[in-house]
């Protein structure tokens, strides 16, 4: 955890040399939240519709790395 | 749970609202405020909060350096300074690109200094800023800020920040022992450059933020000339 507490906020990246990947899931949540307040007749639907269409884009970045991970494996062989 | 929806922006219209075109200025300047205009407060809150978040959470995670200012240097913070060119064709017609010139000026007098010829002496134009030689060129060079820029003031400020934050902090400046002197090369800059995949990640949650913000705008833009129309049909 020493490299957390050397982190300067602002003034330096953020040490997730290791998780950059899972930082897909906040700006997808964003998209999510913007697109749905924007499209809902009511704001009391925007949190469970953000939620469903925030599963549809992480499971569509998924198939498409693993589609990507199949297609990279045979045109290696 | 269907996703799909008849219309393609919901709208519940309003007795009033503000002209279109204010609503779309405010939109930019305070991210989810056009929605507050036409009375959506709710709406408002959640575009404006998400924006803003966005944008913060993609200074903190490339630092505030990521965010790269037309007409700055990059690495120093500095003005970028170029020598304006020119396309000269020799006797033989072979064209070459080479520093413009301006005549050589008498530094008391002000009239142009003349060679052992009678001929005007020239001299190299003087470096100038990017910004004023070719903006679309340098817009072209740092492609991010445009999106980047949508975001509203909160990207102006964020660019001023990149730029202080790439300011020398004097503390660091080492000096010479044998000659005194303090050599400004050898301090660190205040906030650190960052590379790959974090600078791109960084980059790209400042880029998001500023598209969304767009689509906010043009949606509550919308809603406001309907509102408007809505309302001169009534009349």
């Amino acid at each position: 955890m020493s490299w957390l507490l050397a982190y300067r906020p602002f003034l330096e990246p953020l040490p997730v040399w290791n998780y950059w990947y899972l930082l897909v899931i906040p700006l997808c949540a964003a998209v999510a939240v913007v697109y749905k307040s924007m499209k809902c007749k009511t704001m009391s639907r925007v949190p469970l519709e953000a939620a469903a269409i925030l599963l549809w884009i992480l499971g569509g970045f998924g198939a498409a790395a693993i589609a990507l991970m199949l297609l990279v494996n045979w045109l290696a062989k | 749970m269907p996703l799909q929806y008849r219309n393609v922006m919901a709208t519940e219209f309003r007795a009033t609202s503000a002209p279109a075109p204010l609503v779309a200025v405010c939109g930019w300047l305070i991210p989810g405020s056009g929605y507050l205009l036409i009375g959506e407060w709710g709406r408002a809150l959640m575009i404006g909060c998400t924006i803003i978040l966005l944008f913060i959470a993609g200074l903190l995670i490339g630092g505030v350096r990521v965010i790269e200012v037309p007409g700055f240097n990059v690495d120093t913070g500095e003005k970028q300074m170029a020598q304006p060119m020119m396309t000269t064709t020799d006797a033989a017609g072979r064209s070459a690109i080479t520093p413009a010139l301006e005549p050589m000026l008498d530094p008391v007098t002000r009239r142009p200094m003349l060679n052992a010829r009678g001929e005007q002496r020239m001299t190299p134009v003087p470096k100038r800023w990017v910004m004023e030689m070719s903006i679309t060129s340098e817009i072209r060079d740092k492609p991010w800020s445009v999106p980047q820029a949508l975001a509203g003031p909160i990207a102006i400020i964020g660019g001023w920040a990149s730029l202080k934050a790439a300011e020398v902090d004097p503390k660091t400046i080492k000096t010479d022992p044998a000659t005194g002197i303090a050599d400004p090369k050898t301090g660190t800059q205040y906030g650190a450059i960052t590379h790959a995949r974090i600078n791109e990640i960084g980059s790209l949650y400042l880029s998001v933020a500023g598209l969304l913000n767009l689509m906010a705008i043009i949606d509550c833009t919308w809603r406001a000339s309907q509102i408007n129309e809505k309302r001169k049909e009534t009349l």
